[in-house]
């Protein structure tokens, strides 16, 4: 077995705190877990990357392009550059929030649409795209930052996700403060409930 | 319920991150003092070992000269201890590095230097494996997790064996990835053990000893295979005809692309990188038809394994690696790299989205005091009767290095640490007639912005120098500074003040002033750029991320939509992130983000933005 994640996004969306997650599920469920992370210039609002991989025969900490099974993508815009590390198939679990960078406020740049996103993930690079309302489902689940465990509720649904509900919950509870930890279960479930259709649908 | 792996006993396994393998390493290796200087990516290291507890000492110094001479201070009474830096950092620090191999040490004295190929958030791509050769230091490195704490352990070990510091060199996958690691026994840490007085060793004021000690050092290095035999750090795997020599992440890569492809392939991975392992080189590359030499950065295994190339028994061997351009010489490696470059494939048909991604550099934060104050210094420079154009603004190095990116676009220049009083110094003493801007951050101004304020002061060159005081150091994550009154491991410290500082030097004005009061600050600006002598505005506020974790935020601010007219003023003037466009071309403001520091209001030509609270 080798699983290869890539979750992206901005600074101060939770990207480490995922990456943290998935590494000690992986650890309690006895699988070998290798990842890379970037931080460390500027606190918010950066791009920011982790890889998470797991298997035995996995070595460095970063995914080798065309080797991604799930790229998990916290900002839509953030998929766009990580698509190429996906395998043809591979899943990409699209959280539908945009964050524009002031950039694109300035008139800098031209943002995206969500709809182009989709279009070139499934195009062009074969990926199977699920849609996620990450704001929506943490807001119901009592509170907008748990967006990130939103996004895990998600990927528990995807076909061949090497983790289960228990070991990302026992990890949950690991690396999540106590008093935040149940909101983010409560957005992992959610998270799931929401995805199981849409998975049936396109796997 | 977060468990603390250095408190973990033997034979666990955990998932630790390079840098906190290192840590638990000191442990294991009974290190009693560690002290650096934070810099990414080794800020982990002391931080991880600052939770630890009071039984070693694991604080900040003020910059990696001080931290390694306490180091070296430590070490040749009898202590083990571990200094850490980034690459730049050792620049800092070369000048005790140069000494300590002369003199040498008795408790263990290991030296964390990490690099950072990319750079990803370093200025240059230094190769800071050339500090062997240099100072003639004993160079290893890890390539994993694991590696990282067994190889601090064995450079404790080492340094004691061979009586020299010893330099534990990583690259930043090594330092910030995550592996899982099976943890050793702690040791009883080594403090204060005894100090002689011998001149012969510890004085190197240029006497005649020194070339005595050069020799003693030239010998010992000679030893460092032999003595290091029994640590094994290096290894051999295969015995293909076709050879791969390499070291640190890139043997990660090089095990990744060997075991997808499923070829013979031999495997000579060094651990000690310096001095080279000669005789070990020399056994495992025996019979080999091709050597890969496979490596991030400088081509440093590879000159030495071509200078070797007789002794190696390679003289007919194709050594390839990078300077005939198989490897780039710039940037990280990766495992696609790595593997087109053992097997000779082009990188898989990979596409590119064609589709421009808006590039999104890190910006200042919401409600950063750094925003205020350079438009308050841009403001100021107007104000004045000067054109922004011609008042150079000379940055240094900190979060307000972002002020380079639009709409600020502040900072013309930032190159080392307390750079920006220095050049700006070079610039008027050249003959440049208008006034010129330092800006520098109080835990920069600590590092080394004293000595060029002295400079300027003592020179009588006019400039304004503006330190931005978070009182923090914010960019690498938040550690103490000298103008601390407790540090994180709740350490009793007398806290400096930099103002009694700037005082002291006998600047010519110095005024302290909240970045937060715009226009008093852009007047202060203004007032000063035309007064003659060395003047200095403290502009101090406390880093908003930082403030709000302690604290909690003072409000948030809202936009009222019927109001917004959608002209952008407020996101043109600040860039703040908290601010975006929405569909119908108003601005709204995420309002979990907005710190409530009202600067955006303040540009708001219809008041459409207001206090939510």
């Amino acid at each position: 077995m080798e699983y290869n994640i890539i979750i992206s996004g901005i600074g101060g969306q939770g990207v480490l705190t995922v990456a943290r997650i998935l590494g000690e599920a992986a650890l309690y469920s006895g699988i070998k877990v290798r990842m890379s992370e970037v931080h460390g210039l500027s606190q918010r609002f950066g791009s920011l990357f982790a890889h998470v991989r797991m298997g035995e025969q996995v070595y460095g900490g970063l995914v080798p392009m065309g080797k991604g099974n799930m790229l998990l993508a916290l900002e839509p815009a953030e998929s766009l550059r990580y698509m190429h590390y996906m395998k043809k198939g591979g899943a990409l679990v699209l959280n539908k929030n945009p964050i524009e960078p002031p950039q694109v406020s300035m008139g800098l740049f031209n943002y995206p649409n969500l709809l182009k996103i989709k279009d070139i993930a499934t195009e062009k690079f074969g990926l199977r795209v699920i849609e996620v309302d990450a704001k929506k489902i943490a807001a119901e689940a009592g509170g907008e930052l748990a967006q990130n465990s939103a996004m895990l509720g998600a990927a528990l649904e995807i076909p061949g996700f090497p983790l289960t509900r228990e070991a990302i919950v026992y990890a949950v509870r690991k690396v999540i403060s106590s008093r935040y930890a149940d909101i983010n279960i409560k957005a992992i479930d959610l998270g799931s409930e929401e995805t199981k259709k849409i998975v049936a649908a396109i796997f | 319920m977060e468990l603390n792996p250095l408190k973990m006993s033997k034979g666990i396994r955990v998932a630790l991150m390079g840098n906190e393998a290192i840590a638990r390493g000191a442990l294991e290796a009974g290190v009693a003092l560690a002290v650096g200087y934070p810099g990414t990516p080794s800020s982990e290291v002391i931080e991880t070992l600052q939770r630890y507890g009071s039984e070693i000492y694991a604080e900040w110094a003020v910059n990696e000269k001080v931290a390694l001479e306490i180091g070296i201070g430590a070490s040749i009474g009898g202590a083990r201890s571990l200094v850490t830096m980034k690459g730049p950092g050792l620049n800092i620090a070369s000048d005790p590095l140069l000494s300590a191999a002369y003199s040498g040490v008795d408790g263990g004295l290991l030296i964390l230097v990490a690099d950072d190929p990319g750079p990803i958030t370093t200025q240059t791509e230094q190769d800071s494996r050339w500090y062997g050769p240099l100072a003639k230091l004993p160079i290893i490195s890890p390539s994993n997790s694991q590696e990282a704490k067994d190889f601090t352990v064995k450079g404790i070990e080492l340094s004691e064996r061979l009586q020299l510091p010893i330099i534990l060199r990583t690259t930043t996958r090594v330092n910030h990835s995550i592996g899982e690691v099976i943890l050793g026994d702690r040791k009883i840490p080594k403090r204060y053990q005894k100090f002689e007085k011998n001149p012969e060793r510890f004085v190197r004021a240029g006497m005649s000893w020194n070339f005595e000690r050069h020799k003693w050092l030239d010998s010992r290095l000679k030893e460092t295979e032999k003595i290091s035999e029994d640590l094994f750090l290096n290894s051999l795997e295969g015995d293909g005809r076709k050879c791969i020599v390499t070291e640190g992440i890139g043997y990660q890569y090089v095990k990744e692309s060997v075991s997808m492809e499923n070829r013979d392939i031999r495997i000579i991975k060094l651990g000690l990188v310096f001095p080279p392992p000669l005789n070990f080189l020399a056994r495992s590359l025996e019979g080999c038809n091709e050597v890969l030499v496979v490596e991030e950065l400088d081509p440093f295994l590879e000159l030495t394994i071509r200078s070797y190339a007789k002794e190696l028994n390679l003289l007919n061997v194709k050594i390839k690696g990078k300077i005939d351009g198989f490897l780039p010489l710039e940037g990280e490696l990766s495992p696609e790299i790595v593997r087109s470059f053992i097997f000779g494939k082009k990188e898989e048909d990979v596409m590119k989205t064609e589709l421009h991604v808006p590039s999104r550099p890190p910006p200042l934060c919401p409600g950063c005091p750094h925003r205020n104050s350079y438009l308050a210094i841009l403001t100021g420079i107007s104000k004045a009767g000067f054109k922004r154009k011609d008042v150079p603004i000379f940055g240094d190095i900190g979060c307000y290095a972002l002020s380079v990116y639009p709409p600020l676009s502040a900072i013309w220049t930032e190159h080392s640490m307390g750079a920006s009083i220095s050049m700006a110094i070079g610039m008027k003493l050249s003959g440049f007639d208008k006034p010129v801007i330092a800006t520098i951050g109080d835990s920069t101004f600590f590092h080394t912005g004293i000595p060029p304020l002295i400079e300027a002061v003592n020179k009588r060159v006019d400039m304004l120098v503006v330190i931005l005081d978070n009182s923090v150091i914010a960019m690498t994550g938040h550690q103490a500074t000298p103008s601390w009154s407790e540090t994180e491991t709740g350490r009793k410290t007398k806290e400096i003040k930099i103002e009694d500082v700037v005082r002291g030097i006998g600047v010519d004005e110095l005024r302290i002033i909240d970045p937060y009061n715009l226009d008093e600050m852009a007047s202060a600006v203004a007032e000063l750029l035309k007064k003659k002598g060395v003047n200095v505005l403290i502009a101090r506020a406390p880093c908003a991320i930082y403030e709000q974790r302690r604290k909690g935020r003072p409000g948030y601010y809202t936009v009222k939509e019927d109001l917004c007219t959608g002209c952008l003023a407020c996101i043109r003037a600040t860039g703040c992130p908290a601010l975006y466009v929405t569909e119908n071309g108003k601005v709204r403001i995420i309002e979990d983000d907005c710190y409530g520091c009202g600067l955006c209001a303040k540009y708001c030509p219809t008041d459409a933005i207001v206090r939510g609270d």
